[in-house]
């Protein structure tokens, strides 16, 4: 039988996640919910237009893969970034653990124009890069698709950098000796035991790209 | 399972300013079970560590039939490890667990899972191969750590605290079965542990470990009769410790000694350990409860005191007597009528009675 106290414990929770659910209805579901509903209120139209449309496809397929890219760009900076910074001790490891997480707080209109200051056409590297080496024009333009993808590794890296440093830090490491104690190499250990343990921990920012 | 001589001469190894291992050496022969024995901090886990190769010694040395293997790292070893809370992998089902050390080794899938299957067999854990690690008990668990381990047919076996994390029913019948099972597989094992009945059930040696020195090494039946110094004595078993009053050189064959508390002095033999320091220090006397019996009060030459305590254990008591002098005592008796408050006498029943050297090792 349950008793009084935990029943009111159950309606006091009730009462916190009230609110709560109401702003996620607010703001997450009832825009979703609308954008959705609207799409159909003309039946199948705007769908069969959209998919008629060879602009809205090929802004789609860019959508999707800059997300890919993006994602996949954050991973191979973070990942090893998380282990350098987490699993190694040398001289400043802490400063650089401060450094790594910078991007974060930056606002992303100021992270784009530092990016344009430093590597645009006319941005500082660049027009040192292409003074070193004399070239007549810019070695690249920070244009298109690319930039976009370079842009959100730079800015979006840390939060797959945090959410690994966060899982390493958890992480119990007398699995990783057992693993060793058992024959397995470095490789070995980091393919069957450390990254499969982590992956839930990258579950989380891989989600925000999509 | 070929098992292998382990032996490890003079290994140190310091974290700073603190010696968590200081000149240990030992030797396992092959197939035998050591158990390393020691209170929390006293660096027993620290050796096991280095024995694993997960800790490098500052210095000394680790053979393996005579090969040194202090440079090799842990998956270069062979050695299998049961860890203190398993470390059982948790995103794999029990065989695959069982089956890492040969994935490690490149035996193929087929062969691998057959094999973890007959090692899960052998712990009596057949049929569990498909569950996951967290649907198992801590017996269970216990039990696919010692079959991963053993899967590998190591030369040498370490147990970090095996049955820690058991319950006390299970404890006691897995330690048999340990036991058992390691005699049987015939390999050499070193495991370290605080529970001394841990120790006396499975090891066939106990090397006493405190502040990083190997303080004896011997049959539980040598530590218990013969300890070699006070640190062993107060360590091993429950004692009265007693400075006691020499009657005869030391050099002697049969040494005397006598204990007079309240009044009533009682001669009595004494036996040192072999090797122990015999120079001109105090010694002290350690009378187990079962070399002490429970008289009347008014018997002859009992020193006479009151019961403290009782505690029923099995087939006796152990009694807990509070001699003249604020002295305790606690001694056996198959006497059950005895309680709490009664008057009593105290005779030592058993001689020679084991003496050591008062100095704080």
């Amino acid at each position: 039988m349950r008793s009084a106290r935990a029943i009111r414990g159950a309606r006091g929770s009730w009462l916190i996640a009230l609110p709560v659910l109401a702003l996620l209805l607010w703001t997450v579901v009832y825009p979703n919910a609308a954008v959705i509903a609207g799409s159909f209120e003309n039946g199948l139209g705007h769908w069969r237009e959209f998919a008629a449309s060879s602009a809205d496809r090929e802004a789609l397929t860019t959508t999707l893969f800059i997300s890919f890219a993006s994602v996949v760009a954050s991973l191979i900076i973070g990942v090893p970034l998380a282990f350098l910074l987490g699993r190694f001790e040398f001289p400043g490891r802490r400063i650089l653990r401060s450094v790594a997480t910078l991007p974060a707080a930056l606002p992303p209109l100021v992270g784009v124009i530092a990016f344009l200051f430093l590597y645009g056409e006319s941005g500082l590297v660049t027009r040192g890069i292409q003074r070193v080496l004399g070239l007549h024009e810019a070695p690249w333009r920070l244009t298109g698709v690319w930039a976009i993808i370079f842009v959100h590794a730079y800015t979006m890296y840390v939060y797959v950098f945090l959410f690994v440093s966060a899982g390493l830090e958890r992480y119990d490491t007398t699995l990783d000796e057992a693993a060793a104690g058992l024959g397995a190499s470095s490789w070995q250990r980091l393919r069957r035991v450390t990254l499969p343990l982590l992956c839930r921990q990258l579950r989380a920012p891989c989600s925000w790209y999509s | 399972m070929s098992a292998g001589a382990l032996t490890l001469e003079g290994i140190t190894r310091r974290f700073g300013d603190h010696t968590a291992v200081d000149n240990v050496s030992l030797e396992i022969a092959a197939g035998e079970l050591l158990a390393l024995i020691g209170a929390s901090g006293s660096g027993k886990t620290t050796t096991l560590r280095i024995v694993a190769g997960y800790e490098v010694p500052d210095s000394g040395k680790i053979t393996l039939d005579g090969r040194d293997i202090t440079d090799l790292p842990p998956q270069k070893r062979g050695f299998g490890m049961v860890f203190q809370h398993y470390a059982l992998f948790p995103h794999m089902p029990v065989e695959e667990n069982v089956a890492f050390g040969l994935e490690a080794r490149g035996v193929a899938k087929a062969k691998r899972l057959q094999q973890a299957r007959s090692a899960l067999e052998s712990v009596g854990l057949g049929g569990a191969g498909h569950r996951g690690i967290q649907s198992l008990s801590g017996g269970e668990q216990q039990r696919v750590a010692l079959a991963r381990a053993l899967v590998i047919e190591p030369q040498v076996l370490l147990l970090d605290e095996p049955l820690s994390n058991l319950d006390p029913t299970l404890r006691q019948s897995t330690r048999d079965e340990l036991r058992a099972m390691l005699h049987r597989v015939g390999v050499s094992a070193l495991f370290v542990t605080h529970d001394q009945e841990d120790a006396f059930a499975i090891a066939d040696r106990i090397a006493v470990i405190r502040k990083g020195k190997l303080l004896q090494v011997g049959t539980p039946e040598d530590l218990y009769a013969r300890p070699a110094s006070l640190g062993v004595a107060s360590f091993i078993g429950r004692a009265t410790i007693l400075h006691a009053e020499p009657l005869t050189s030391s050099d002697a064959g049969d040494e005397k000694m006598a204990l007079t508390i309240g009044g009533v002095r009682r001669e009595f033999r004494v036996s040192r350990a072999p090797g122990a320091v015999s120079g001109d220090r105090a010694m002290k006397v350690v009378l187990r409860p079962d070399a002490l019996e429970l008289v009347s009060s008014d018997s002859t030459g009992a020193w006479a005191g009151e019961v403290i305590t009782r505690r029923f254990a099995g087939g006796n008591a152990v009694y807990r007597v509070r001699l003249a002098g604020e002295v305790m005592m606690e001694g056996e008796s198959r006497r059950m009528d005895v309680r709490e408050g009664d008057r009593v006498g105290v005779v030592i029943s058993r001689e020679p009675v084991p003496v050591v050297e008062d100095s704080d090792a």
